[in-house]
């Protein structure tokens, strides 16, 4: 239903359009124009699909992962070490310590580009808050938090000043594009586009906010019932790795994309004693021209062996980039975890667009994967 | 009510749209969809000269691709966005140069939906586009969703929170 703030809306937008808009130049003009100066970038593809150099990937790959701002992530920077490493006050720098007292005193951020942390009262997953104002990336040194508790999906942002404790509720909601609740205490909660102000983070200037990815613990069990191996490189694992590179190709069939596997993860999801492969193939480039070239492309795959040996793949999410198009979504495993407790791995991912990022939690027992997201431009 | 004058009817103030209008001509094209083109860009960059570049860069695009092009509206319509979106980004870190837009920049609001639609051009760009798309032109979402490349789940809560930023903004 169309409120009255919504018809003035429109309103305001036709005047705007009349007072403004100039005088189209003649057909003949544009003919003239069309035959004289060169073509435009802006055209969008005409139906072909995407192509790609591949020097420009591997050229891609090197300069990202020169300057840090894509992590390719080896055996000892795993997602297992990231939430165990958490919990070990003296393994890596964590958050600041909070008054056990007080469980609704949250730690303050150290301001560090990415970190994923398991948190005091159980988020297993915590992103720095992001702001991208055209080609500067800024990150924050705060925290929030927040939880859905019903289906209205009622956002309330906890006042908090940048580089301070905040008190957090323990009832929360949050807002986002949730397609499906997890049963269960679980959350991401992600609100990034706020005007800058008391009630919000976001610095001067700038609209975008932190992250966090929650999951409301102890009372759903462990949150790593069993073991996660990320294999990265291994050579022990040239068969994974070998399997899901051919399982990246074949997802990119049809392109000249190279498939590049750039994290894989071992790990019994439902604990039926059987390991599946959570293959994550990236080559999106979250900074400079986001997701702008059709040499990028975004691929979470889940690999399941049957009873029988039988090997099949699940898309997750897949994006393939178009040359003038900036709507390629880029996930990246974040964390995995039993996060609604029901005894079967979830999977936690970030998820970043051209204007903003947010994250997705993907429960796997069901086909298809159940996705809950939370996020700003993304 | 944000101290905007009555409206002459409250009702029914969707605009009507010619959905993707059949052509089969350049001239065609030209005739049914250049104004709307500019009409709406010059919604989504803030700029009529800006606006006018890019319709007419997208519509020279598509008179060079004409025999390549299986559907030229919706190839101009997209052409269209993809110049309104980086042309926003510059336009962001440029004074106006139009002697028509300073005076514009400089004036005094004149009134509630002078300030509101001020307040559009300061919108992210997927806010401004799903606004002007929804409220501007009477899309659908899922319309919306396919012209901006987004999902359709994505855009309900895109112009929520578009929204209360505007109602933030005009209640200042």
């Amino acid at each position: 239903m169309t409120d009255l703030f919504e018809s003035q809306l429109t309103e305001a937008l036709h005047r705007r359009a009349d007072e403004r808009h100039s005088t189209a130049p003649s057909l003949a003009e544009l003919h003239h124009r069309a035959r004289t100066v060169p073509a435009s970038s802006t055209a969008p593809a005409p139906g072909q699909g995407p192509r790609l150099l591949l020097a420009g990937v591997f050229a891609a790959v090197v300069a990202l992962g020169a300057i840090g701002a894509w992590r390719i992530l080896s055996a000892d920077d795993t997602v297992v070490e990231r939430i165990d490493s958490a919990d070990d006050p003296e393994s890596e720098p964590g958050p600041a310590p909070v008054d056990p007292d007080d469980p609704l005193t949250w730690p303050v951020d150290d301001g560090s580009p990415e970190q994923f942390r398991k948190g005091p009262n159980g988020e297993i997953a915590t992103f720095d808050g992001e702001v991208i104002n055209d080609e500067i990336t800024v990150f924050l040194d705060g925290w929030f938090i927040a939880r859905w508790n019903d289906s209205d999906q009622v956002w309330n942002r906890p006042p908090a000043e940048p580089g301070t404790a905040i008190e957090v509720p323990l009832t929360q909601a949050i807002s986002g594009d949730l397609t499906t609740v997890v049963e269960g205490d679980v959350g991401v909660a992600a609100e990034a586009c706020g005007i800058p102000g008391q009630e919000t983070w976001a610095l001067d200037g700038t609209s975008f906010e932190g992250l966090h990815v929650y999951a409301d613990r102890p009372e759903l069990g462990d949150l790593l019932p069993r073991p996660i191996t990320d294999i990265g490189a291994q050579p022990e694992h040239a068969a994974d790795i070998a399997a899901a590179q051919a399982d990246v190709e074949a997802a990119l069939v049809g392109t000249d994309l190279e498939p590049i596997v750039t994290r894989l993860i071992q790990v019994d999801v439902e604990g039926d004693g059987i390991d599946e492969l959570l293959i994550e193939a990236n080559t999106a480039d979250i900074d400079g021209d986001l997701f702008n070239n059709s040499d990028q492309y975004s691929l979470l795959l889940l690999r399941r062996i049957g009873a029988g040996g039988d090997a099949e793949t699940v898309t997750l999410h897949e994006a393939i980039g178009e040359d003038g198009q900036p709507y390629l979504l880029r996930a990246t495993i974040a964390a995995v975890a039993d996060v609604n407790g029901d005894g079967v791995f979830d999977l936690v991912t970030r998820d970043d667009y051209f204007e903003g990022f947010g994250g997705s939690i993907w429960s796997l027992d069901g086909d298809p994967a159940i996705q809950v997201q939370g996020g700003c431009g993304a | 009510m944000y101290g905007f004058p009555p409206l002459a009817t409250q009702e029914g103030m969707s605009v009507t749209i010619e959905h993707e209008v059949p052509v089969d001509t350049v001239d065609g094209l030209y005739q049914s969809r250049y104004e709307a083109e500019l009409r709406r860009a010059t919604l989504l960059v803030g700029s009529a000269a800006v606006a006018q570049d890019v319709v007419s860069e997208a519509f020279c695009d598509v008179i060079r691709r004409w025999d390549s092009i299986r559907e030229p509206a919706a190839y101009l319509n997209r052409a269209v966005l993809n110049g309104c979106r980086q042309a926003g980004k510059r336009r962001r870190r440029e004074a106006p140069t139009d002697p028509a837009e300073q005076a514009l920049a400089g004036r005094t609001v004149s009134d509630e939906f002078d300030h509101l639609a001020d307040a559009v051009e300061t919108l992210p760009w997927k806010q401004r586009a799903v606004v002007v798309l929804k409220y501007y032109e009477g899309r659908t979402e899922a319309e919306i969703a396919e012209q901006l490349g987004i999902r359709p789940g994505s855009v309900g809560p895109t112009a929520r929170r578009a929204l209360d930023r505007l109602r933030k903004e005009v209640a200042r």
